[in-house]
């Protein structure tokens, strides 16, 4: 947990700007958690959460209107269960392996959508031969990996952002879930 | 950490301090750093000030930027510089001249108060006389005899002999009779 104070100091950012982002919606006000210590009540914020939302905020304040931003930061989508009706009309997500998906869940949730995306989009995965793995646990500060070994292989890899690989294995992808969820918020939203 | 107490005229260098105590009438000069800032006579400050409290009963000039996790005046006070704190108390005349970025910010009295944009989280003004502010934006503003161009909240209450150009409101708006608004939006 990181206190308010020390968030503005880390983050150089002041109180106007981050009440300004919890009542635009780009920081959610489930963030902003009271607590109460010796001087009375503080507010604190989980620092995994809070610092690179800030962070993305800062990088994308000047090229987006704030209305824009939020579709990045859809804190909706997070909460979200998604209709598998819904999914089959998005093109960028493979009805096969929607079908599959749906076979065992009745409702999917962000993560199920995302690993559905990421397969429908690296064709060079065979689905199929992954059907098996249980993606349910993963978090949304995951990261996708797509690694080639020099037979020209493709394996695929789910973990933090800072792992260490093999470097007989060649990184040919690196993406984080949360990427993956602001480019289906907005493909989600047309 | 040096301690510094002046119930004379003194000269305060800049510097970092632990407790500053001023009485009398003094001149800082410089930029300080300190614990706690006591000001109970007359006191300017050439540089900038960052200090965990400032308590100013008394009357105070501060020509550059203020940085206090608490701020108190009931006195008078003007601030050329920006200034960012987390809690903000006035019931006296303040004058400030840049925006300020605070926490919660109250105002009681605040005769001849003026401020120019503040932003914050709750942001309060009762004060009997009129109080006039460029711009605040805050989650909950909730003000009495406030004269300002625009204010922006998630909950906005507005009451007394307040005229004021833009009100935006997010969740919340009430207005009481009498106050002069031009123009209101839902956020």
């Amino acid at each position: 947990m990181i206190s308010k104070k020390d968030l503005l100091k880390q983050m150089d950012i002041s109180y106007g700007q981050l009440y300004r982002w919890k009542r635009q919606e780009l920081l959610p006000k489930e963030w902003f958690i009271k607590m109460s210590v010796a001087t009375g009540q503080e507010t604190f914020f989980d620092e995994k959460l809070i610092v690179p939302r800030i962070k993305k905020i800062l990088e994308l304040k000047d090229k987006y209107q704030f209305d824009e931003l939020k579709n990045f930061f859809n804190i909706d989508i997070e909460k979200k269960k998604f209709d598998k009706n819904e999914l089959y009309k998005v093109e960028d997500l493979d009805s096969y392996i929607i079908t599959d998906f749906v076979k065992e869940k009745s409702e999917l949730n962000l993560v199920d959508v995302i690993i559905i995306y990421l397969f429908s989009k690296y064709k060079c995965l065979n689905y199929d031969e992954y059907k098996d793995y249980d993606f349910s646990k993963l978090k949304l500060d995951s990261y996708f990996y797509l690694l080639e070994d020099d037979q020209k292989k493709i394996y695929m890899f789910i973990g933090d952002s800072n792992m260490i690989i093999d470097k007989k294995l060649v990184v040919k992808e690196k993406i984080s879930f949360e990427n993956i969820s602001t480019t289906l918020a907005n493909i989600l939203k047309d | 950490m040096n301690n510094i107490n002046i119930s004379g005229a003194g000269k305060i260098d800049g510097g970092e301090y632990g407790t500053i105590k001023i009485s009398g009438a003094s001149k800082a000069q410089g930029d300080i750093k300190a614990e706690s800032v006591r000001v109970s006579g007359s006191a300017k400050f050439t540089g900038t000030v960052q200090a965990d409290e400032i308590r100013v009963s008394g009357s105070c000039h501060f020509d550059k930027s203020v940085k206090a996790d608490q701020m108190s005046i009931s006195g008078s006070c003007r601030i050329n510089g920006e200034i960012e704190a987390e809690i903000i108390k006035i019931s006296g005349t303040v004058v400030v001249d840049a925006d300020i970025n605070v926490d919660n910010f109250t105002v009681e009295i605040g005769r001849g108060s003026s401020f120019q944009n503040i932003f914050g989280d709750i942001v309060t003004i009762h004060s009997h006389v009129l109080v006039s502010a460029k711009e605040i934006e805050a989650t909950t503003i909730d003000v009495d005899n406030l004269k300002a161009h625009r204010i922006s909240g998630e909950k906005v209450t507005v009451r007394g002999d307040s005229d004021i150009d833009i009100v935006e409101y997010r969740e919340s708006l009430e207005i009481e009779e009498g106050t002069k608004i031009r123009k209101v939006v839902k956020l």
